[in-house]
C-alpha cells in the first residue's frame, strides 16, 4: 500500500482532488489531540491500494499554526511515501513557496498543476518539461473541476513511490548553505533527533521556528547546538539584516530563477470579473449598504420563499396525526404517536425548509468568494468594536446554526481572539430559536411581529458587542491581531458544491432532530402523562414545572413556561414543541394562541423572547464549544455567564416595561 | 496592470528618489515596492506575510485603500487583504 | 489601470436616469413604510418593509455613481454599471419569487392568512424597474469582463 499525504494553499482545489480520487472510500474524523478535521480516503489504482490522507490547506511549514504543525508533522512522523502538493497553476510564484519546503523537509514531493483551463483562459503558458527538469520532481497538470489528469496524477504517485528520492535541485546562497552545514554537523550528533532531516533542522533553527527550538531543548545536546546557532548568527549578521526575512528572500529568488522562460504571463489587458465585482463590492462607501441589502434579500428568501414549504409540512403532519387518531387504538398508543412523536417531529421539520434554504443562501455567499469581501468591509467596523475582521465570518453564520459557526472561528489565528469570538457566538440568534420568536411574537404583537422580531435580533448583536468588549477586558487581550487574509478571486459556484454545502449543515440539523429533540419531546410526553389521563398540572411534568417556576415568577411565567425552558437545554427547537404537548393542544400551532395568550402579557413574553435568545446554548453548541476551546472552564463559564444574563436582562425587560407602563 | 517579479532591491542608494513610507500611505492604483517590515510586526507575521508572497523587493500593486481601514493588495496574482495596523508597519517605496 | 471597454457613452446616461428612478421608489418606499401614505403613489404599490425602500435606493446609488464619480478612467466605471445590473436582477428575482410563494400559499394551501390575495398585493417598484435594468445585463454578458472567469 502507499500513503500519499495531500497539501497546498487553500482555495486551489484540493478537496475536489481528494474528492475525485477517493470517491465515495472517505473517513473523516480528528487529528489527534486537536479539533482540526482529518479526513482520509482510499483508492486503487493498476493493482496497488493508495491511501490519501488529507492535510489542512497551508501556506508554509512554519511552527506558527495548528495547520502548518499538523502537516509537517504527518510527514515527519508517518513518512507518508509520496506527497502531492496540489498548485494553483494562475499563480506558481507563491505556490511554488510550499514546494520547496516540502522539498527542505525530504519528502518526495508531486505536484498536480491544477486549474490548468483557467491558466489558458488568462493566457498563461508553461513548459511543464522544462520546469520538471529545473525542480528534479514530477509535475503532472489536472483541471480537477473535469477531472482531468487524475489518471496521470495516480501514476505518478506509483512511480514516485517505488523509486528513491532525487538529489533536490534547490539550493540557497553559499554563505548560508555553509551555515547550515556547520550546524547540521552538531545535530547530527544528538541521538533523540535522528528522524529529522539535519539540514531542516538547520533551517529551522534559523528560522527561530518554536517548536523546533523547544524539542531540541529537551535534547542532551542543547547547550552545543544553540551555541552552535548563536555563533553562525553571528557571523551572518553582518551580511543579513534579518535572516527569516533573507531565508524566504532566498527562496523566492530560486523561484524567480526557474520560472524565467518557463512561464509566460501576458500583461493584464482586460478587466476581470473579480476586479469589477470589488471594484464596486469592496467601494468605501456603497460597500456596507451593498452588503445589508444581500443580507435583506437572505432574509427574504429564507422565511418569505420558504414559507409555502412549511406550510405544507406543518399540513402533512396535521393530517397524517388526526389520522393516526382516529384509526388507532388503544388511545394511548394513538396518543403517543399523534401527540408525542408526529406532533413533535412536526414541529420541528416545520422549519427544515428555512434552515435549508438559509444554508443555501450561505452557501452561494461563501463558495462565491463574498464572504471574505464582507469580512474585508466590516473590518473597520469589528476593529472599533474589539473584534477581528475574521470574527465577522462566524457571527454571520451564527445566524443559522451556532455549531457551525463556532467551527469557523478556526481560521482565526489568534488564541485569545477566537476565544471572544466563540464566547460570544451564541448571542447570534440561531434559526432554532426562530420558532419561538415567531410564536409569542405572532401572538401578542401581530401586526408589529416583524420589527419585534428583528428587535430581539438586535439585541443578541448588541449583546455580543458589549460582552465581547468585557472579555477582552478580562482577558486582557489589547488591540485584535493583525488581519492577514487571502481574497480568492469571485467564482460562479457549482450547483453541485452548493448542494454539498448546504447538505453538509443542513443534515446536522436533521440529525439533531432525530435524534435530540424527537427524543427530548418524547420525554416531555412520557413525563406528562405519567399518571396516565390525570389532568397535566398533576403528572411528573406538572411536578417538575411546579418545582422551577418559582425562579420565573418575577416575569410571570408559568409552571409550563419553566419546564419548556428546562426542555430548551436539549435543543432550543424543543421549547416550542413542548409547550404544544403541555398545552394538549396537538398538531397545529395556531391553536397554541388562545391558551398562550391567557397565560401571559405581552411584556412578558418579550422577557421570554429575550430569555430564549440570551439563555444557555443548546447540548450541540456546548459540545462544539467544548471542541473547539478544549477546555471544560470555558465551557462551563459560557454556560454560566449565558444563564445569569439572560436573568438579568429579562428581569430589567420586566423592570422597566412594567416602570414604563406596559405591565 | 501587471505584477511582475523583478530582482531583489539593493538598499535605496541615494541616487534613486524614494519615498519610504508605511503602505497603509499608498494611494490605490499605485505600484509599491515592499522594503521591508518594521520591528514590531514579529516572527510569526512576518513569516506569514512572506508565505503569501510579500517579501522585500516584490512589487505590489494597491487595490482598494479604505484609510483608516483595511486594505487590499495585489501581489503575484493574489489578492490578501491587509489591515489597518499590519499596513501601517510594512514599508514601501512608491513610484509617484 | 485597465484596458477600454468598447460600449457607448449613452451607457451612463441610461444608467443614471434609471438610478435616479430607483431613488426617487427607494426613498419613496422608506416613507410609505415608516407611515405616509403614499399608496400607489407614482403607479405601483409599496411594502411595508422599509428595508425593500432601501435596497432599491442602495440600487439607485450604485447606477447613478458613475456619473457622479471624479474617477476618470472609463473601464472602472462601467463596473457600477454592471453590478448595478446584477444586483437589480437579484431583488427583480428575489421578489418574483416571493409573489411565487404566496401564490402557492394562497392557491395551493390555501391558507386562510391568504384570503382575497391576488399578485398585485405583493408587487414592488424593483420588479417592473428591474426589468427596465436588463438591458444592462446583457451588456454585461457581451463584454468582455466574463472571459476570465471559471466555475468552482
Amino acid at each position: 500500500m502507499v500513503v500519499v499525504g495531500l497539501v497546498g494553499n487553500p482555495n486551489v482545489g484540493k478537496s475536489v482532488i481528494f474528492n475525485n480520487l477517493t470517491g465515495a472510500h472517505q473517513k473523516v474524523g480528528n487529528w489527534p489531540g486537536v479539533t482540526v478535521e482529518k479526513k482520509e480516503g482510499e483508492c486503487t489504482h493498476k493493482g496497488t491500494k493508495i491511501k490519501i490522507v488529507d492535510l489542512p490547506g497551508i501556506y508554509s511549514l512554519t511552527a506558527n499554526s495548528i495547520d502548518e504543525l499538523i502537516a509537517r508533522d504527518f510527514i515527519i512522523e508517518e513518512k507518508p511515501d509520496v506527497v502531492v502538493d496540489i498548485v494553483d497553476s494562475t499563480n506558481l510564484e507563491r505556490n511554488l513557496y510550499l514546494v520547496l519546503q516540502l522539498l527542505e523537509l525530504g519528502a518526495k514531493v508531486v505536484v498536480a498543476l491544477n486549474m490548468m483551463d483557467l491558466a489558458e483562459y488568462n493566457g498563461i503558458k508553461i513548459d511543464i518539461n522544462e520546469l520538471e527538469r529545473r525542480l528534479g520532481i514530477r509535475i503532472i497538470p489536472t483541471v480537477a473541476t473535469k477531472k482531468i489528469g487524475m489518471k496521470a496524477l495516480c501514476d505518478a504517485i506509483l512511480e514516485v513511490a517505488r523509486h528513491d528520492k532525487e538529489e533536490s535541485k534547490f539550493a540557497y546562497p553559499k554563505d548560508l548553505e555553509n551555515a547550515f552545514s556547520e550546524i547540521a554537523v552538531t545535530v547530527k550528533e544528538a541521538p533523540e533527533l535522528r528522524k529529522y532531516n539535519p539540514r531542516w533542522l538547520s533551517i529551522k533553527l534559523l528560522e527561530e521556528d518554536r517548536e523546533i527550538i523547544e524539542k531540541i531543548r529537551k535534547t542532551k545536546d542543547a547547550e552545543r547546538i544553540f551555541k552552535t546557532v548563536e555563533r553562525v548568527k553571528e557571523k551572518l549578521s553582518s551580511r543579513y539584516d534579518d535572516l527569516i526575512i533573507a531565508i524566504a528572500d532566498a527562496r523566492y529568488e530560486f523561484i524567480s530563477k526557474i520560472l524565467k522562460g518557463v512561464m509566460v504571463k501576458p500583461r493584464k489587458k482586460e478587466l476581470t470579473l473579480t476586479d469589477m465585482l470589488d471594484e464596486v463590492f469592496t467601494h468605501k462607501y456603497l460597500g456596507i449598504p451593498i452588503f445589508l441589502v444581500f443580507m435583506w434579500t437572505v432574509f427574504q428568501f429564507t422565511f418569505t420563499v420558504a414559507a409555502p414549504f412549511s406550510d405544507a409540512i406543518d399540513l402533512a403532519f396535521a393530517i397524517s396525526a388526526d389520522f393516526v387518531r382516529s384509526t388507532i387504538t388503544p388511545a394511548w398508543v394513538a396518543s403517543l404517536i399523534a401527540d408525542g412523536i408526529i406532533s413533535g417531529l412536526g414541529f420541528v421539520l416545520v422549519f427544515v425548509p428555512n434552515i435549508f434554504f438559509l444554508f443555501l443562501a450561505l452557501a452561494i455567499l461563501e463558495d462565491s468568494g463574498y464572504m471574505s469581501r464582507a469580512a474585508f468591509i466590516m473590518d473597520k467596523l469589528m476593529y472599533k468594536l474589539g473584534l477581528h475582521g475574521k470574527s465577522f465570518i462566524p457571527m454571520i453564520m451564527g445566524f443559522g446554526c451556532n455549531v457551525p459557526a463556532i467551527m469557523a472561528t478556526r481560521t482565526i489565528e489568534s488564541e485569545k481572539d477566537r476565544l471572544v469570538t466563540i464566547l460570544v457566538n451564541p448571542l447570534m440568534s440561531c434559526s432554532a430559536r426562530f420558532p419561538v420568536y415567531v410564536l409569542f411574537g405572532s401572538i401578542f404583537f401581530s401586526y408589529y411581529v416583524v420589527p419585534v422580531i428583528y428587535s430581539i435580533y438586535l439585541l443578541g448583536i448588541v449583546l455580543a458587542i458589549l460582552m465581547a468588549l468585557l472579555f477582552r477586558r478580562i482577558l486582557a487581550t489589547g488591540k485584535p491581531s493583525p488581519f492577514v487574509m487571502e481574497m480568492p478571486p469571485y467564482l460562479i459556484p457549482s450547483a453541485k458544491s452548493l448542494v454539498i454545502h448546504m447538505w453538509e449543515r443542513g443534515s446536522m440539523f436533521l440529525k439533531k432532530a432525530g435524534t435530540f429533540i424527537v427524543s427530548g419531546l418524547l420525554l416531555i410526553w412520557v413525563l406528562s402523562n405519567i399518571p396516565w389521563g390525570a389532568d397535566i398540572g398533576d403528572t411528573l411534568i406538572g411536578a417538575l414545572g411546579h418545582a422551577i417556576q418559582p425562579i420565573f415568577a418575577p416575569f410571570g411565567w408559568d409552571w409550563r413556561i419553566a419546564v419548556a425552558l428546562f426542555f430548551g437545554f436539549i435543543a432550543k427547537e424543543i421549547v416550542v414543541g413542548s409547550l404544544g404537548i403541555l398545552y394538549n393542544t396537538g398538531e397545529d400551532v395556531t391553536s397554541l394562541k388562545a391558551p398562550i395568550e391567557n397565560a401571559m402579557t405581552p411584556l412578558s413574553a418579550y422577557a421570554l423572547m429575550a430569555f430564549v435568545l440570551i439563555y444557555t446554548p443548546c447540548i450541540a453548541t456546548v459540545g462544539a464549544i467544548k471542541q473547539e476551546t478544549g477546555s471544560w472552564k470555558w465551557t462551563v463559564i459560557a454556560i454560566a455567564y449565558e444563564l445569569l444574563l439572560a436573568y438579568v436582562i429579562a428581569f430589567l425587560i420586566i423592570a422597566i416595561g412594567t416602570f414604563l407602563g406596559f405591565g | 496592470m501587471k505584477v511582475e517579479q523583478i530582482p531583489k532591491v539593493v538598499e535605496a542608494t541615494d541616487n534613486q528618489k524614494e519615498a519610504r513610507i508605511p503602505l497603509s500611505f499608498c494611494r490605490e492604483g499605485d505600484v509599491c515596492t515592499i522594503l521591508g517590515f518594521e520591528q514590531r510586526v514579529g516572527r510569526r507575521f512576518i513569516q506569514k506575510l512572506t508565505s503569501m508572497g510579500l517579501v522585500p523587493g516584490v512589487e505590489i500593486l494597491v487595490v482598494r485603500n479604505n484609510f483608516p481601514g483595511p486594505l487590499i493588495v495585489e501581489v503575484k496574482s493574489t489578492r490578501i487583504v491587509l489591515g489597518h495596523g499590519m499596513a501601517n508597519r510594512i514599508l514601501v517605496s512608491s513610484k509617484r | 489601470m485597465y484596458e477600454k471597454i468598447n460600449h457607448s457613452k449613452y451607457t451612463f446616461i441610461y444608467s443614471g436616469v434609471l438610478g435616479t428612478l430607483y431613488m426617487v421608489y427607494g426613498i419613496a418606499e422608506m416613507f410609505y413604510s415608516i407611515g405616509i401614505d403614499l399608496n400607489n403613489f407614482l403607479l405601483f404599490p409599496f411594502w411595508s418593509d422599509p428595508f425593500a425602500g432601501f435596497s432599491l435606493l442602495v440600487v439607485g446609488l450604485v447606477f447613478v455613481y458613475p456619473l457622479i464619480s471624479r474617477k476618470t478612467e472609463t473601464p472602472e466605471k462601467f463596473a457600477y454599471v454592471y453590478v448595478g445590473g446584477i444586483l437589480a436582477t437579484i431583488l427583480l428575482v428575489t421578489h418574483i419569487l416571493v409573489i411565487l410563494a404566496n401564490y402557492i400559499e394562497c392557491y395551493i394551501l390555501l391558507s386562510e392568512d391568504f384570503a382575497g390575495w391576488t399578485w398585485w398585493n405583493d408587487f414592488n417598484p424593483a420588479i417592473p424597474l428591474g426589468l427596465l435594468a436588463l438591458p444592462t445585463m446583457v451588456l454585461f454578458y457581451r463584454s468582455n469582463v466574463l472571459q476570465g472567469s471559471q466555475k468552482s
